[in-house]
């Protein structure tokens, strides 16, 4: 009996646990997916603080500068040399030298959406082609090579929602990620579309012996067919399959942890890519909204329930310790990043504007040095100073550490080949170990 | 109309010319200089093009605006670019060839024509010859052989003046088609491909094919069955055949065979009405005799659910569409608007009729002035009613996209309403912008103190009517093929090349022929042999897909599922906020309240089924009303006791099942 024949048993003996009964049975047989998740592939997450983190009031803090630049922030020294950190971040900044933190991170795109897709899928925006995000096309990738079979898990899930840029391009829907929805993000919150009504199985019974039956017929199936069958396997795998239920049930996390992570938005994301990642998903893009502070910027910073660095601190300092404590970190990185930083000097209404020419990024996990500092802004945190980084740069060294072939090519709908990533950029090869 | 759009787009318009240059000098700023940098890719974004240029030297975008660009290179940067002392000492030659430090490497090399060319310009004192220059009336491509030719004609000149030394080619699929600087070109892959040229602000393009087996002679195009309705709609669908044999006869490629009357009456009725056939309709289109697939069309254009087709186009159309990407307030803005769209629907009848809600007073025109910024308006109106692209004109003119700067501002000026507070607009020179409307034909170019929405109006009707009938046909092609014959839907221009561009033509000039009625078009593209071909995979026939021999396979998404199921069900559909990401969608829709709440609205239909069909037959109801075809023996095997029960829930169940199934969703 191999292992893919176990996981069948499994599964079966979980489905007649939800109550659809042998109905369902006839659909098992047509699953067109193993239902063990690869828990041993590399994984990401990525924490995208939508909207644009200040560089300067997170993690390359600038204290001798003037006070227009500083603001009313305050940032000190770190567990790393030369490096100063805001205040409202001091779990973080004990951690960052198990991280890497690259201060020279520039991009150019100052408008939200070019900026964000410029950074999320490694090339400048395009008119004529869009392209995919990194989670979509790593499973993309491993789709064609037949290396990874549909799993219950969802290789690539956004929390709540996908950034612009985090979709799927042109590689079409198939390799949309799965999102959340915001519900989940509540205490308490689920979600929802994973539960089963009481009141539906037998028609639900029913549904999947009539999608069963049609995919075993001999008629002509077509590629969007195929799709589509594809598609609803992995959703009906999802229901069934009780590793992936519980792995979206974030308040069965034992209290102490979620305490750790924090019960604000965040944490709650936090954890719930820890959850996924451990499950078997492939990359969890957790996108965090609400940095875009033209006005008041120290105040919406810190204010709150709690503020946005305090929460950051919490959910991102408790994210890298869980993957620590678990092994997951040896298998796993973690990305802290925005689509751009925010003006040095603080504008008239007391925030800071987009300043795509210089921002700052922080990695952590697998494969990459711990407590190294790539690059440098000037002193007035204006323009990178050394080593300038762009996101095709990054892009390029987040896809060598998901152990990407470094000629892998993805194909556009109309059969023309694209590489993953861009000609002529290499991975960041001084943060790798 | 079509010849006009034609000498638009490919000719005139699209020409966009600035002055030309004097041909007293040896070397011609405007005619060869700017050129040669602009063919080096000097001038490209990339480059000294882009927004800020490179490394201090900022050329406009494809030397559109060579005024600008002479300065720069002649005045700037202390004059130190060009060196009429020492011509070959000038910066301009020497980062050109490299012998100076050049982040863009060696674009020339000093023993070539073009070298020369630069250098005489500067011998010559590196004049301008931008004032009293002849305008270039005509940029136009000639095939010799393997090669392209460009040639010009200034205007007021007779003869024609080759520029091939100067003009700067590419192909609309480099990896099908190679071009040369020489305009040398090898075809790599059959098909149809375009060469663009583009020389001095104009830009022009040619076609050139290799078929996939040896081209046949089109077919005669096969009598349209008797037409009970017998209207022009029919003998216009049958001029779009010949057009479509006759492309594919010319590409060496057959059309694959017609669908099932079954399959087209389901697709019909799915496109027309968002529901599946009735039973009359199915017994009807069953005896190809009695009934004809174009009465059915017709009594679907007629019918009331097909305004609710249109208004989930003009919806799109008009960028209401519920995006979880907008903030709130946009996404509340948008369902205000699309409520008062339904409520306005009965009135539009014609683009006539979208014209006058968007431009005059009443409770439709919030659909434009929601955009705050008349340049937004300008845009938007472009883009929904036109299917034109102006923005880019916002930033920089732009040979491909025809309009300029100071047209797009113009148009934009003709949407000041000062009364919502959307005031006047400036130039760069902080002068006030004078309305005018888009020079679409010469004539229609005079700057007014104030543009009327009547003359916008008169103007998308006459000027535009091309633009705005075939945008607004290219859209009724999507909905009823499933795919685009040019992408995006709203960029018509001359670098996007249309796939079957005659049948896009005719069907657009019919549709003005019939004054800009929104439903002619899907009259007449429903009756075509071309809307009746079977479907394939895309896979085993994808050259055929791809030319329109065949149709895709198509699967309804979820939202749309719905509504298809709504009108199936005869209830009417509610608007549903589903997951953008399709596994959470497909859950959404199999564990939420949707389809369970249209059941609870349909009790009707399953009430019938329960009372009065037969027991034994309930099941073949049931499959032939939403599947179009009976239940299989093992489906029947299966479910057939559970029918006959008659037991509402049962049913409701079973239909529920049936309407959530993959087949459902499918539409060959």
């Amino acid at each position: 009996m191999n292992s893919q024949d176990l996981s069948r048993r499994r599964f079966v003996s979980q489905m007649l646990g939800t109550g659809f009964g042998a109905a369902a049975l006839p659909f098992v047989d047509a699953l067109p997916f193993e239902l063990e998740a690869s828990k041993t592939g590399r994984a990401l997450i990525v924490v995208f603080l939508d909207g644009g983190m200040s560089h300067i009031d997170t993690f390359d803090g600038k204290p001798e500068a003037k006070s227009d630049i500083t603001g009313d922030l305050r940032s000190r020294r770190c567990a790393v040399d030369g490096v100063f950190v805001s205040t409202e971040l001091p779990r973080i900044a004990g951690l960052l030298d198990r991280c890497v933190l690259v201060r020279s991170l520039t991009s150019g795109e100052g408008n939200h959406d070019r900026a964000s897709r410029y950074l999320l899928t490694g090339r400048r925006p395009s008119a004529v082609l869009e392209d995919p995000g990194l989670g979509a096309a790593v499973i993309a990738l491993e789709r064609a090579e037949a290396k990874r079979r549909h799993v219950a898990i969802p290789a690539y899930v956004s929390v709540p929602d996908t950034a612009v840029g985090g979709g799927a391009g042109f590689l079409g829907s198939a390799s949309l990620p799965f999102e959340t929805g915001a519900q989940i993000l509540r205490p308490g919150g689920r979600v929802r579309a994973l539960e089963v009504p009481p009141e539906a199985r037998r028609a639900l019974g029913w549904l999947d012996q009539l999608d069963a039956l049609d995919s075993r017929s001999d008629g002509a199936s077509s590629d969007a067919e195929r799709s589509l069958a594809e598609l609803r396997g992995r959703a009906r795998a999802m229901v069934y399959d009780r590793e992936a239920r519980e792995a979206f049930a974030v308040d069965r996390e034992a209290p102490p942890i979620r305490e750790r992570y924090g019960r604000h938005q965040l944490g709650r994301s936090c954890l719930l890519a820890r959850r996924l990642v451990e499950r078997g998903s492939r990359v969890v893009l957790v996108r965090d909204r609400g940095w875009d502070m033209h006005v008041q910027i120290a105040k919406r910073m810190t204010y709150g329930f709690p503020g946005k660095l305090p929460a950051l601190d919490q959910a991102f300092s408790a994210l890298i310790e869980d993957l620590e404590r678990r092994g997951l970190h040896e298998r796993t990185n973690v990305l802290l990043v925005s689509e751009f930083g925010r003006t040095p000097r603080v504008n008239p209404a007391g925030g800071r504007d987009h300043w795509p020419r210089v921002h700052c990024c922080v990695l952590h996990g697998a494969g990459l040095r711990r407590g190294f500092v790539l690059g440098e802004s000037d002193a007035r945190g204006e323009e990178p100073a050394d080593r300038p980084v762009s996101p095709a740069e990054l892009y390029a060294t987040l896809a060598k550490l998901m152990r990407m072939p470094d000629d892998a090519k993805l194909w556009t709908s109309d059969g023309r080949p694209r590489r993953l990533v861009q000609e002529g950029v290499e991975p960041l090869s001084e943060i790798l170990a | 109309m079509a010849r006009l759009f034609r000498s638009i787009a490919y000719g005139t318009a699209a020409l966009a010319c600035a002055s030309a240059g004097a041909a007293a000098q040896t070397s011609s700023f405007r005619f060869e200089v700017l050129p040669i940098l602009e063919r080096s890719g000097c001038a490209a974004a990339a480059c000294h093009g882009g927004a800020t240029g490179r490394g201090g030297f900022k050329l406009s975008l494809f030397g559109s605006e060579p005024a600008s660009d002479w300065r720069a290179i002649t005045e700037q940067h202390f004059g130190r670019r060009v060196d009429v002392a020492n011509p070959e000492a000038s910066l301009l030659l020497r980062k050109a060839t490299k012998r100076y430090d050049h982040g863009g490497g060696r674009v020339l090399r000093a023993d070539e024509s073009a070298y020369e060319t630069i250098l005489q310009w500067i011998r010559d004192g590196a004049p301008s010859d931008l004032e009293a220059a002849p305008a270039i009336a005509a940029l136009r491509l000639e095939l010799e052989g393997s090669r392209v030719r460009s040639f010009v004609r200034k205007v007021g000149a007779e003869d024609d003046v080759c520029v091939d030394d100067f003009a700067h080619y590419w192909a609309s699929d480099p990896a099908a088609l190679r071009v040369d600087e020489d305009g040398t070109f090898e075809i790599r892959a059959p098909g149809e491909h375009w060469i663009y040229a583009r020389y001095a602000g104009a830009t022009a393009r040619v076609r050139v094919l290799r078929p996939f087996t040896a081209p046949t002679s089109a077919p005669g195009v096969r009598a349209a069955a008797a037409d009970a309705s017998s209207d022009s709609a029919a003998t216009c669908a049958q001029e779009i055949d010949a057009l479509w044999r006759a492309q594919l006869a010319r590409l060496g490629l057959v059309a694959g065979p017609a669908a099932t009357r079954a399959t087209i009456a389901r697709r019909l009725s799915i496109d027309l009405a968002d529901r599946t056939p009735t039973a009359a309709e199915r017994r009807g289109t069953q005896d190809s005799g009695a009934h004809d697939l174009g009465v059915l069309v017709d009594r679907l254009c007629d019918a009331a659910r097909f305004r609710e087709v249109i208004g989930a186009m003009l919806e799109s159309t008009f960028e209401l569409e519920d995006d979880e990407g907008l903030a709130q307030i946009a996404r509340q803005t948008s369902r205000q608007l699309r409520e008062v769209l339904a409520a306005e629907l009965p009135k539009l009848r014609t683009v006539g009729d979208l014209v006058r809600g968007l431009l005059e007073p009443g409770p439709m025109r919030r659909v434009l002035t929601r955009h705050a910024d008349p340049r937004d308006r300008a845009e938007f109106y472009g883009r929904s009613l036109l299917g034109v692209r102006i923005g880019c004109a916002r930033c920089h003119d732009h040979p491909s996209d025809r309009w300029r700067r100071n047209e797009h501002l113009e148009f934009s000026a003709c949407f000041v309403d000062a009364g919502s507070g959307s005031g006047r607009l400036y130039d760069e020179d902080g002068r006030v912008v004078e309305p005018r409307l888009l020079p679409l034909r010469p004539g229609n170019s005079d700057v007014e103190a104030t543009v009327t929405p009547r003359e916008i109006r008169e103007f998308t009707l006459d000027d535009a009517a091309e633009l705005a009938a075939r945008a607004w046909c290219h859209r009724v092609f999507v909905r009823l093929f499933g795919r685009t014959l040019y992408a995006p839907v709203d960029d018509q221009r001359l670098t996007n090349p249309v796939l079957h561009e005659a049948v896009l033509d005719r069907l657009a000039r019919d549709m003005i022929d019939n004054d800009m009625r929104l439903d002619r078009p899907f009259r007449v593209l429903a009756r075509t042999q071309l809307y009746g071909l079977a479907s394939a995979d895309e896979k085993s026939a994808a050259i055929a897909v791809r030319h329109l021999a065949a149709r895709p396979v198509r699967v309804l998404g979820p939202a749309r599922r719905l509504v298809v199921a709504a009108g199936a069900l005869g209830v009417p559909a509610r608007p549903a906020r589903l997951s953008p990401s399709p596994v959470r969608s497909e859950l959404e829709l199999r564990h939420g309240p949707q389809f369970r709440t249209l059941l609870d609205e349909a009790g009707g239909y399953v009430d019938l089924l329960a009372l009065t069909t037969q027991p034994r037959a309930r099941l073949d109801e049931i499959w032939l009303h939403f599947l179009g075809r009976p239940p299989r023996p093992r489906e029947r095997e299966l479910f057939e006791s559970s029918a006959r029960t008659g037991d509402r829930g049962v049913l409701r169940d079973l239909v529920f099942a049936v309407l959530s199934s993959a087949e459902f969703s499918v539409l060959r």
